[in-house]
């Protein structure tokens, strides 16, 4: 070690999430905006108020889909912090006080804003407890979110970090959305001259296992360049910005110490729940398919361990063309796809194909000159799925030939699907057209196995109050969640103005879902779930309780379903579904779920 | 206008901190009524999440709650038994 220089010594500072790390400087300017210090003439009061309106409601939408993605990529704990900022910016005093302060004061709507959201921070740093007052940061957070949207065009959205170089971000503070936006993988680290453990900011730094420490001189920061070596130790609170050749060399080792540590046990983890098929604590088998929509999906299914294909959306071969493709091609690209699956999966190889499932809002320019116009006022409502397969039978038949010969070729056990039934006679005729299909097959000598199951997805009231009957004439119920969703509230999913005003489980639909499974049990008629309930930890193990046996997915949910699935006994996840049975309102489902 | 009043005791681990806080907000936020929370001498709008952490309701501690509007029975009636529920704390 060199000895000409004093042992450097690194700074005491505060300790806010473990780990080691080192490497060069990224100065971090958040993407607060500049103070804006603006009056408005009177006659402009009410345009800057609905200008405040206009910019909440983006706010809001913005804050929904951030936590959806952080519940993606951290967790729902995590992303529970952003629903809490939902409550922030709905807050009613808030806008109240903020649109008086535009009145009076005669304030720009972001001038105004700053003010209040400033004036609300400081209060909440005043209260005694230290878990309120870190609040305030959520504040500041979610005004400067607000304050973007007011600002006029030309704004940058956010300081880009350039992601590139694994780099230690240096700030002065960072905001709760800030981090969420940090890819792990490229930030070794953050220094921040404020914060505290009990920040939200800190959470996500925890949760996505990135070293970080708060408590760094003011002075110290404003004196750093970027690309500087530096170097902290998340668990001690200890922040270098000199490193003697020692030093520097001792850190290093730990951190890829670290790194292999965690990549070690992320294997571990991912090995052992791809290759075991889903089951409860007691053995009880549930098994865990994935969505697919394409061949890369197919294959990458099969890489995360799927046990089959719960829902193979055929529309993949329709999107994007002029020219219908006819039954030798869609042959040819179901065969490449059957076989990107089942030469990679190792337990099961069913795959079960949805008919095609179109409609005006989901159009293909490539049907219009087969069906005529898709414009619809009531899309949703309208001539789709297999509605659209009654009506232009041609089309059933050369899908049903292509997926059924493709079956065969590619070896797997391929299940036929149909979408949005409402009726027993639509049932019934399709059955006839796959009947007749599978004559024809059989003749031409294609050896199509007698045994293909043949099912309907279930996602309309009226096809689960008529569960029983239907279940007379199909081999399999899948429940496609988020249409039941839809169409039992008459809510629009992707309408935020009415799907807020609903919880993430409503009682009605599992209600819905519940009369679902036991129609189908009643007759021995296995019934899945494809859609967003089954990829939800908390829910999927319920369903299963339900006496759902299969789930479908998307593929990078099913590891995480398998290991919730995994936690507890089939008789825990019957007694909890039965539970939530009992819920009147979507807040008794959701104490439920947290319980 | 139905004008009704209640007091809870507030028996959930943490007092009325970001989670429990947003519980009753949202709560409160189902219902026309205006809805107000009393403690320690200060009066907040039950539907606003800043209004109500500024309370600083701490465990043990009484509220008072008070509805005034077409639904303020139900309203009442629906914060008290989130209240007894412990504002869905685990045990």
């Amino acid at each position: 070690m060199s000895s000409s220089v004093l042992p450097v010594h690194p700074a005491r500072v505060v300790p806010i999430s473990p780990g080691i790390a080192i490497g060069p400087a990224r100065i971090f300017r958040s993407a607060g905006p500049a103070v804006i210090d603006t009056m408005i003439p009177p006659h402009q009061v009410a345009a800057e108020q609905q200008r405040l309106q206009e910019a909440i409601t983006a706010a809001l939408q913005e804050l929904q889909e951030l936590q959806t993605h952080v519940e993606k990529t951290v967790g729902r704990h995590e992303a529970a912090i952003f629903q809490a900022q939902q409550l922030i910016v709905q807050d009613p005093d808030f806008l109240e006080e903020t649109n008086e302060t535009i009145a009076t004061h005669l304030f720009s709507a972001g001038a105004a804003l700053q003010q209040v959201a400033e004036n609300q921070a400081r209060q909440l740093e005043a209260l005694a407890s230290e878990l309120l007052a870190a609040r305030a940061a959520d504040v500041r957070d979610v005004a400067a979110r607000v304050l973007r949207h007011l600002q006029s065009e030309g704004h940058a959205a956010t300081t880009p970090v350039d992601q590139k170089t694994p780099v230690l971000i240096v700030a002065y503070d960072l905001t709760p959305s800030d981090t969420a936006t940090f890819d792990p993988a490229f930030i070794l680290g953050i220094c921040t001259v404020v914060g505290g453990p009990t920040t939200h900011a800190a959470i996500i730094a925890r949760a996505l296992e990135i070293p970080a420490v708060c408590g760094i001189d003011a002075l110290v920061l404003e004196s750093l360049q970027d690309g500087q070596q530096l170097a902290i130790d998340g668990a001690q609170g200890l922040f270098y910005t000199q490193l003697d050749t020692g030093q520097s060399h001792i850190l290093r080792a730990a951190m890829e110490q670290q790194r292999e540590e965690r990549a070690r046990r992320r294997l571990q983890h991912e090995t052992l729940w791809r290759a075991r098929p889903g089951s409860t604590a007691d053995g009880a088998r549930i098994q865990v398919f994935a969505n697919v929509g394409d061949v890369d999906g197919a294959r990458s299914a099969a890489e995360l361990g799927a046990e089959g294909i719960g829902l193979l959306r055929t529309e993949f071969l329709f999107g994007g063309r002029d020219i219908f493709p006819g039954e030798q091609e869609q042959y040819e690209s179901y065969v490449a796809l059957f076989r990107a699956f089942g030469e990679r999966a190792s337990p099961g190889k069913t795959i079960i194909a949805r008919t095609l499932d179109a409609g005006a809002d989901k159009p293909f320019p490539a049907l219009e000159p087969l069906i005529g116009s898709m414009q619809e006022a009531n899309p949703a409502l309208g001539l789709r799925g297999a509605r659209i397969s009654l009506a232009h039978e041609a089309l059933l038949r050369q899908q049903l030939r292509a997926l059924l010969r493709a079956g065969v070729t590619a070896s797997i056990e391929l299940a036929i699907m149909f979408p949005m039934i409402a009726t027993v006679e639509e049932v019934r005729r399709l059955r006839v057209v796959y009947d007749e299909v599978y004559g024809e097959l059989t003749q031409e000598g294609i050896a199509v196995c007698a045994q293909t199951q043949v099912g309907i997805m279930v996602e309309t009231p009226a096809a689960a109050l008529m569960a029983d009957a239907l279940a007379r004439y199909v081999d399999f119920f899948s429940i496609g969640a988020n249409d039941l969703f839809q169409y039992t509230m008459a809510a629009d999913r992707t309408n935020s103005r009415v799907t807020s005003m609903f919880g993430a489980l409503e009682p009605a639909v599992w209600r819905s879902i519940d009369m679902i499974v036991r129609a189908g049990a009643a007759r021995g008629k296995l019934v899945a779930v494809c859609g967003e309930l089954a990829a939800d930890t908390r829910i999927g193990p319920l369903l299963a309780g339900l006496g759902v046996k299969e789930l479908s997915m998307s593929p990078p949910a099913m590891l995480k379903v398998k290991a919730a699935l995994h936690a507890q006994t089939m008789d825990y996840w019957q007694q909890r579904a039965r539970e939530l049975l009992k819920a009147e309102t979507a807040a008794d489902a959701q104490a439920v779920l947290l319980s | 206008m139905p004008v009704v009043e209640t007091s809870l005791v507030i028996t959930n681990t943490v007092g009325l901190h970001l989670r429990p806080a947003g519980l009753l907000v949202q709560t409160a936020a189902q219902f026309q009524s205006k809805i107000v929370v009393q403690f320690g001498g200060k009066t907040a709008n039950a539907k606003s999440i800043m209004g109500v952490m500024k309370l600083e309701v701490t465990v043990g501690s009484t509220i008072l709650l008070r509805a005034e509007g077409e639904d303020a029975e139900q309203a009442i009636a629906a914060l008290t038994d989130l209240a007894r529920r412990n504002f869905d704390e685990e045990e």
